[in-house]
């Protein structure tokens, strides 16, 4: 059991398509965390996995929320 | 190890469905006739009922598919003032936002940010503190 914040970044295109992406969880629980999106909304047209990605976005992440 | 992922809308929620065309100031009723061309009809589950002769529904044989989209849009399009794409489009992205919104509060999640690009996209950042992964 771990505990960690789980965070989404999601934009919703002008057709109403919807890509997103997951950041601070390792393995299998970031599938697994955004089932439900993706059971509730329909169908998955495109998926990357991507290493070590969630380590040098968060500074950058929170630099953008500041600004906001 | 993160993932990026892309997902094709389908219309499937019902409740999510009509508070997006609230959302859009639409008119509609339940269980209705959509009008068409030549007063012909055909039965849609939630029909718009726009300024005109020509109605705009959503229609669907089971509760488990998604609704399509369904008028004469040779005479819909003037009757609701814009073009099928634009109306498609809208619609469809309406209900993105809403039913992610709906989703994403019942699993717990906060939004952060949420802004509109130049081009109409949506852009929202969530986050759920104290996640816990087995």
């Amino acid at each position: 059991m771990s505990s960690d914040n789980i965070e989404l970044e999601i934009t919703i295109d002008e057709k109403g398509n919807i890509s997103y992406s997951v950041n601070g969880l390792k393995g299998k629980g970031c599938s697994e965390a955004t089932k439900f999106l993706d059971d509730a909304l329909g169908e998955i047209t495109k998926r990357d996995f991507k290493r070590d990605f969630y380590e040098q976005n968060q500074k950058g992440l929170n630099r953008v929320i500041n600004r906001v | 190890m993160s993932h990026f992922t892309k997902l094709k809308t389908k219309i499937l929620d019902k409740n999510c469905l009509l508070k997006a065309l609230t959302n859009l100031n639409y008119v509609f009723e339940e269980n209705s006739t959509i009008r068409g061309y030549n007063r012909r009809t055909r039965r849609g589950n939630i029909v718009i009922k726009a300024n005109g002769d020509y109605d705009i529904g959503f229609v669907r044989k089971s509760n488990e598919e998604p609704f399509q989209i369904l008028a004469d849009w040779y005479g819909a399009a003037q009757s609701i003032g814009c073009s099928r794409k634009d109306f498609i489009n809208n619609v469809q992205k309406e209900y993105a936002t809403t039913k992610v919104l709906h989703e994403l509060r019942k699993k717990g999640y906060r939004i952060k940010s949420r802004s509109i690009s130049n081009t109409g996209e949506i852009k929202l950042l969530v986050v759920k503190r104290g996640f816990v992964s087995r």
